[in-house]
């Protein structure tokens, strides 16, 4: 019990974003009205998935230092949940632009960066299936992780936010500062996205035990 | 490559005029342009001949990556063709400059591990 707290908060705190989120009120926001409510839901997506893409870099870089084993696996399976994330995260964020902008794709600069950034990944696990070797295997796609992150971080955070976009946040549409200002959005937005996380940790934590379990009954 | 590409570049000025209004931002264009894709597309290539079937796998790996270099390159040798304003590509050209120095970064420190086997 004492190490599965973690796990108890991440429950309370998802039950509490979903209830909260669905029906506690939100601010009136020109154009955005009540898809705002897909702040609590789209947007901590995409912040989990840097997180745990992040976590996984770090993982590969502990592996190119040591050489264990374990490291690889554990970089693999964040890269995993974080791409898991990101498509869920292209998915409501096509939900929403549905119901904002009238379509479900239509070419945004940040729609594309996304779609981008998780092909780096598709292409990552390209990778991993095409090496057989299990030392080589891991340090190439060790690397090619740590070279990927290096290329996403423009790719996300600087490009969209050079070009027009309909997003919230550039273009004169109502985005984070608008929010900032706003406690009764703070108020979910922050713990959704330390829930929406450590949900993710969590499918990781379990992916990584059945990845250990399944290479020690090859042995 | 960055010879390639100016060469490139000369020769075409050569034979079908010069449409470029602002020819030394094209050339830097050029210069960093060819920099950022040599840094990944060297990066991307060794690890692809590390992998046996490499072909395919150099394509798959090099596509997204090289994307963001593409996108701002494209966009400023426009602005230089056009002739638009240098400030107008300023800060798509400092965008440039730290995408360079991040990607050379990483594949000067990567590309040791990847090449000691």
């Amino acid at each position: 019990m004492r190490k599965s707290w973690w796990k108890v908060l991440t429950v309370i705190i998802l039950v509490y974003v979903v209830v909260g989120g669905l029906l506690l009120d939100v601010p009136r926001l020109h154009i955005l009205n009540e898809t705002i409510r897909a702040l609590y839901f789209h947007v901590p997506m995409w912040f989990g998935m840097i997180i745990l893409l992040f976590a996984s870099v770090i993982f590969s870089l502990r592996y190119l230092r040591t050489g264990i084993k374990d490291f690889d696996t554990r970089a693999a399976e964040f890269a995993n949940v974080g791409v898991l994330f990101g498509i869920f995260g292209i998915l409501t964020g096509m939900l929403w632009a549905q119901f904002a902008w009238g379509q479900w794709w239509s070419g945004d600069p940040q729609q594309n960066g996304a779609a981008i950034g998780l092909l780096i990944y598709l292409a990552y696990f390209v990778l991993r299936g095409s090496l057989e070797d299990d030392g080589q295997k891991a340090r190439i796609s060790a690397v090619y992780n740590i070279f990927a992150f290096a290329a996403l971080v423009p790719l996300l955070f600087i490009l969209p936010r050079m070009t027009d976009s309909l997003h919230p946040g550039s273009g004169g549409n109502p985005g984070f500062n608008a929010y900032d200002l706003d406690s009764r959005l703070r108020m979910i937005f922050y713990p959704a996205v330390i829930g929406w996380t450590l949900l993710g940790v969590w499918i990781t934590s379990i992916r990584i035990r059945i990845r250990r379990l399944s290479l020690n009954q090859d042995v | 490559m960055r010879v390639l590409g100016q060469m490139g570049f000369l020769a075409y000025a050569l034979v079908l005029g010069n449409p470029v209004e602002d020819v030394l931002l094209f050339l830097l264009v050029i210069l960093f342009g060819s920099m950022g894709l040599s840094f990944t597309m060297t990066m991307v290539s060794a690890i692809a001949s590390k992998a046996r079937n490499s072909h395919t796998l150099m394509a798959i790996l090099s596509f997204p990556i090289v994307l963001p270099v593409l996108l701002v390159i494209i966009k400023i040798s426009k602005n230089a063709l056009n002739g638009v304003e240098r400030s107008a590509s300023l800060d798509d050209f400092i965008v440039l400059a730290a995408i360079n120095a991040l990607v050379g970064a990483a594949s000067y420190l990567l590309f040791p591990y990847l090449w000691r086997s």
